[in-house]
């Protein structure tokens, strides 16, 4: 090798090797042996690809610098070992080498130069990069997992913090409730959980008892529309990165059909109760109320069967009496039990006529006064305040003038309330019927001083056979009151009472002149 | 009749698929876990017994495997390592699908500096996924790679799933070539 380049090479630690075209070693520094892949093999007069592999292949871009068609070929960072605990790096590089005497052939030089330490540095800073990719890399597909699942849940999702301020919300929520993303985060849960303090409640047990999850939290949500809607969720929580404090996680599905279903089940099953106590009391109702007046008649026709010859006409025609008033008492109890039933089947129509309220009461009383009033005093008192106003001589217009009511209905409502006004007050007691006619409508009221209705039987006055606790013998189907309540119904009106037991009971029925339809 | 041919092939690929383990896997018949990135370029030799080629009874291979440093989005694959290539053996991750994805840039680079090169796709890391999803990356590699490639093998160099038979096949084509 020229002097001069050697002088140039030595102080830069580089090594070197010259080949000649057949890739012969022909020349080598002192220490390029520390480089080759099999340092015996590195000597002059070898084949340079034996000791440095990275020869081979390139052998034809090699000629081309030899014979001066390419200016150099480099590689850099070599990686020269088997032990990661003593590494070595080098870079290569090839170009001519021009012999001084001019009919000497070109040469390769190759020189070597150490890059270890650079190398090294580079693993170590490429290794940190690399790995932290592969991190993120590997957290985005797991984000991004997660996302879709979250995202396809049939469920809805959301996240709160510790106060119930919405964090993050699935697709599911969004629908269910109607709002938008943006609608909902770092909004309080309670826009859409109407009773968010059971929430409230059920993070604080959650943080309190053993971390356990919560579920079948059955709540009433609110949407968007401001539909109601119920939700089943289930919560449990996540420690967030400071100890003790929780986000919460609610997984809810709307259950409202499931709701209804099971409210329709209980309205069925109280309707089946309820029928089987009506079926109940009708049963005792006619053993009692059918059992005497049957006895009645069984015993006066026996009486007239097997004495018929030997009792006095008089006789006679008191048995008969008997008879005759038991079957007329039965007669009208089917009367009562067939009208309710056409009433319960809604075959009982409300057919309004002008009614002379007046003249209707008047009559009632003084036929009631008649059958079974005779023991009490009835006073009826009429007030009449709007009607009055449009009074003329004329009958027909009188007659435009009176209210359009069913009177037939009336009857049954008034006639009723004053039988059993008679039948539970003592005898000589005082009766009030008050007819009021104002504000388009008609107030009947009637008060007595009987035995009262316990408050215990108040709340099942109406139904069908039903009768208070404290009636003891006095004769009754329970079905008068039950009647009444229809047929006010009927005629979109209203009925109340008020009772003290053992003071008297007072009905209040209001009938509109102007039915609502 | 015996003869002895050297053959330069390369790996390459994005880092961190596991070109190296590959490499480990076939020469040194080991495995590790624990992720060492490459830098600069390694080369490994190994040579294998090829029977029945071109009617001669025995060719040895000696293979001069060129061990590069993964593509990273600072840095790609500098082409003069891949000069004098034979054959390459391109690399990717199955977990990883953008690392599939970018096979054809790979086979691009590479045919550009060798347009007589043989090229062999390995999906590796077939351990850690499901048999369904491999069967659909092979597909996609597939579409991607089109005529190409030699062929496209689904590799694991953890529990050696045909990673002699990426090398054997790409010896054989390369052997062939001659």
């Amino acid at each position: 090798m020229n002097p001069l380049l050697r002088k140039l090479l030595d102080p830069r630690q580089t090594q070197y090797l010259v080949v000649n075209h057949h890739f012969i070693i022909q020349e080598i520094s002192t220490e390029v042996q520390h480089y080759a892949d099999t340092p015996d093999e590195a000597i002059p007069g070898a084949d340079a690809r034996m000791s440095f592999p990275e020869l081979i292949g390139i052998e034809k871009t090699l000629m081309s610098i030899i014979m001066g068609q390419l200016p150099s070929f480099d590689l850099k960072g070599i990686a020269r070992f088997t032990d990661h605990s003593r590494p070595l790096y080098f870079d290569m590089l090839a170009i001519q080498h021009e012999e001084e005497q001019e009919d000497v052939p070109s040469k390769l030089l190759i020189l070597i130069e150490d890059t270890t330490e650079k190398m090294v540095m580079k693993q170590s800073l490429m290794q940190r990069a690399n790995e932290a990719n592969l991190l993120v890399s590997a957290l985005a597909a797991s984000n991004d997992y997660i996302d879709k699942v979250i995202r396809s849940m049939g469920d809805a999702l959301f996240v709160t913090t510790t106060l119930g301020i919405i964090k993050t919300v699935n697709q599911s929520a969004q629908w269910l409730f109607g709002y938008s993303e943006a609608e909902l985060i770092g909004h309080p849960l309670s826009i859409i959980v109407v009773e968010e303090k059971l929430l409230y409640q059920a993070r604080h047990c959650y943080i309190l008892s053993h971390k356990e999850l919560l579920r079948e939290l059955q709540v009433i949500c609110t949407t968007k529309a401001g539909e109601e809607i119920w939700v089943e969720f289930s919560c449990s929580a996540v420690q967030t990165e400071l100890q003790e404090l929780y986000d919460f996680i609610y997984i809810g599905r709307d259950i409202t059909e499931r709701k209804q279903q099971e409210i329709e089940i209980r309205r069925s099953l109280a309707k089946e109760q309820e029928l089987r106590q009506v079926k109940s009391r009708f049963f005792s109702m006619l053993a009692h109320e059918f059992g005497n007046p049957l006895h009645t008649i069984l015993f006066a026709t026996k009486i007239l069967q097997d004495y018929g010859d030997e009792i006095t006409h008089e006789e006679k025609k008191h048995y008969l009496e008997h008879v005759k008033s038991a079957s007329k008492h039965m007669a009208q109890l089917l009367d009562d039990v067939r009208l309710l039933s056409s009433v319960e089947a809604g075959k009982l129509e409300f057919n309004p006529a002008p009614v002379d309220l007046h003249k209707l009461c008047s009559e009632l009383v003084e036929s009631i006064k008649i059958s079974n009033g005779k023991n009490h005093r009835i006073n009826f008192i009429y007030k009449r305040l709007s009607v009055s106003a449009k009074k003329t001589d004329r009958e027909s217009e009188e007659t435009q003038d009176l209210p359009a009511l069913d009177a037939k209905l009336l009857r049954h409502i008034l006639t009723n309330l004053l039988s059993n006004a008679i039948k539970y007050s003592p005898i000589g007691s005082n009766i009030y019927f008050e007819l009021n006619c104002e504000n388009e409508e008609a107030k009947f009221k009637i008060k007595d001083a009987g035995i009262g209705i316990p408050i215990e039987d108040q709340e099942q006055l109406f139904e069908s056979y039903y009768r208070a606790q404290n009636v003891g013998k006095i004769p009754g189907t329970g079905l008068g009151l039950s009647i009444v309540k229809q047929c006010v119904d009927l005629h979109g009106g209203q009925i109340e009472f008020s009772s003290d037991t053992g003071l008297g009971t007072t009905f209040i029925v209001k009938i509109p002149f102007d039915k609502q339809r | 009749m015996s003869v002895t041919i050297s053959k330069k092939i390369c790996m390459i690929g994005d880092f961190g698929v596991g070109k190296t383990s590959l490499i480990r896997r076939f020469v040194d018949r080991q495995f590790s876990d624990q992720y060492l990135s490459t830098v600069g370029v390694k080369i490994s030799r190994k040579s294998v017994e090829l029977e029945g080629v071109k009617q001669r009874e025995n060719v040895t291979a000696q293979l001069l495997i060129w061990d590069l440093e993964g593509h990273t989005k600072f840095k790609g694959i500098a082409p003069t390592y891949l000069q004098g290539a034979s054959g390459v053996l391109i690399v990717a991750d199955v977990s990883r699908s953008e690392t599939v994805e970018r096979l054809s840039e790979h086979i691009q680079l590479f045919s550009s500096v060798n347009p007589k090169g043989s090229i062999i796709v390995a999906l590796n890391k077939v351990d850690l996924i499901d048999e369904e999803k491999v069967a659909l990356l092979v597909e996609i590699s597939h579409s991607i790679c089109q005529d190409k490639v030699i062929a496209v093998y689904t590799t694991s160099a953890k529990t050696g799933k045909d990673v002699d038979e990426i090398f054997y096949k790409l010896a054989y084509t390369m052997v062939e070539q001659v």
